[in-house]
């Protein structure tokens, strides 16, 4: 009877998954430490940084599940880290698998990377010879579930924070941001966060322009970008392609006036400006203007739920897949036992 | 057609050069027609523009841009070499007969498309729908072209 002993991003906080990380390189040593200290006729080993879990085939569960425990403590030297562990067997254990697979189980739901980790783990095992029959139909299955899933619902589509909405969009408006500036204006918290998301899709260059020229210059030394006096900014906004307004100003700093001019100049160039200052920096009439796209936090948060709205839909569907394959596998399971031959079915 | 008026063989490009330039003007209309519905869904801020996988508003703008570039001077050298053929078979280069004055408000739409995106590097939605209408008159000429055109009825009948 296969089961499975491990933790994950709900059991444990991050100081102790980390204590449990295995890995890829010492993978094999583990297996190896893992076969030898417990009573397992099978074994497979997922470590990722939100998991460790060991899958086991053993014909004396109670023996094989205390002495894996007992590695697991002495390995991660955690007081109490029994509490963090969660044990699911038989029927239990194919169901956590096939989750796992599907990305159900994962922090950012219906991710891709899972499926290959989970591919990896079983790889490494099976290469070296502690799968047997058992484990290598389950993680097959599990490959083949973590597929469906994927093709049939739309889980993991769809980004998640305020910042990667407004990357997206400035993304289906200009298409690769490498070329592209952007401008912060106004260097408040929120400005910097978003600005990262921008960076890491690699925009050209960043330029910087707040009252406070001090802040400003802190702020360009941090992303590497250029500073400047407020004033230069919004005369430089001619040039930019992606304005993000976070300034402190009570009232609207920028006015449907001053982006018509802007426009001119820039001779039909797209403009996106993403506000996300309270109270708004920019007169919202701004969004009427041809080829410039305004958007608010909340227009951006407003997408942000609607994606999570959708996402939880496609979950409820990613899991009643899981619940089919996992009954399906349940039958071949005691065929097995009883130790007839049955196909798992494709669709 | 007579032996006498049947024109000489490089006149007979008129037709090719016509139908490949309507055809990347096609192309450009379907991108436009994109475009149009994609830029909207932007514009009102609709979760759906960020999870559609189509082209970026740039890349698709481009798109169109290069299409009737490439189009314009076949369109312009295929509606010359329809003058030549008229002034050979009807003795008059031009006479303002239905298809004529189509192709030729189809020629000049295009023309202000090309003029302002040059000049004043105009661009995005407007100048989208000035490309789409362009290609609306195309569909007009052909239709003129079909029924009230006496130089070009399909499939003749002199």
């Amino acid at each position: 009877m296969p089961f499975v002993l491990g933790l994950n991003h709900r059991t444990a906080p991050i100081g102790v998954r980390e204590k449990l990380a295995i890995p890829p390189h010492q993978l094999p040593e583990v297996l190896q430490k893992l076969k030898q200290g417990t009573q397992t006729e099978e074994l497979v080993c997922l470590s990722t940084c939100n998991r460790t879990e060991i899958y086991v085939e053993a014909k004396n569960r109670a023996p094989a599940r205390a002495a894996l425990s007992r590695l697991f403590e002495t390995h991660a030297r955690v007081e109490g880290l029994s509490d963090h562990l969660y044990y699911h067997e038989s029927e239990g254990a194919v169901q956590h698998l096939f989750s796992v697979a599907s990305g159900l189980d994962s922090m950012v739901q219906g991710e891709h990377e899972i499926l290959a980790q989970v591919k990896q783990a079983y790889q490494t095992a099976q290469e070296r010879g502690y799968t047997g029959k058992l484990l290598n139909v389950l993680f097959q299955r599990s490959l083949y579930v973590g597929k469906r899933v994927r093709s049939e619902t739309r889980l993991g589509e769809g980004a998640a924070s305020v910042g990667s909405i407004a990357v997206g969009m400035a993304e289906r408006i200009f298409g690769s941001l490498k070329s592209r500036t952007v401008m912060i204006l106004g260097a408040g918290q929120m400005a910097e966060v978003t600005a990262k998301h921008l960076l890491a899709q690699k925009a050209h260059s960043l330029l910087v322009a707040n009252r406070t020229f001090e802040r400003a210059c802190e702020l360009a030394k941090e992303f590497g970008g250029t500073a400047m006096h407020f004033e230069e900014g919004l005369r430089q906004m001619v040039s930019v392609d992606i304005v993000i307004c976070s300034t402190a100003a009570p009232h609207a700093v920028i006015t449907p006036q001053h982006i018509r001019d802007i426009m001119d100049v820039r001779k039909g160039r797209s403009l996106f400006l993403i506000d996300i200052a309270i109270p708004r920096d920019v007169d919202p009439a701004v969004n009427d203007i041809e080829n410039v796209y305004l958007y608010n936090i909340d227009d951006l948060q407003q997408i942000v739920n609607e994606n999570q709205e959708r996402r939880s839909q496609e979950a409820a569907a990613a899991a009643r897949i899981v619940q089919e394959e996992t009954r399906e596998f349940s039958r071949w399971l005691q065929a097995h036992r009883a130790g007839l031959a049955v196909a798992l079915k494709h669709r | 057609m007579n032996a006498k008026n049947s024109p000489p063989g490089w006149l007979l490009l008129h037709i090719p050069l016509l139908v490949v330039s309507y055809l990347l003007l096609l192309a450009a209309t379907i991108a436009g027609l994109v475009f149009i519905v994609q830029e909207r869904r932007i514009k009102k801020h609709e979760a759906l523009a960020v999870t559609s996988r189509l082209p970026s508003l740039d890349a698709m703008e481009r798109f169109i841009y290069r299409m009737i570039l490439v189009s314009f001077p076949l369109l312009t050298l295929g509606i010359l070499l329809g003058g030549h053929w008229a002034l050979l078979t009807r003795g008059r280069y031009w006479g303002w007969d239905p298809t004529e004055t189509f192709s030729f408000v189809t020629w000049s739409i295009y023309a202000i498309y090309l003029a302002l995106r040059w000049s004043r590097g105009w661009r995005g939605r407007r100048s989208t729908y000035l490309a789409m209408a362009g290609f609306g008159i195309i569909l007009v000429t052909l239709v003129a072209l079909r029924f009230f055109s006496p130089l070009h009825t399909i499939g003749g009948h002199h």
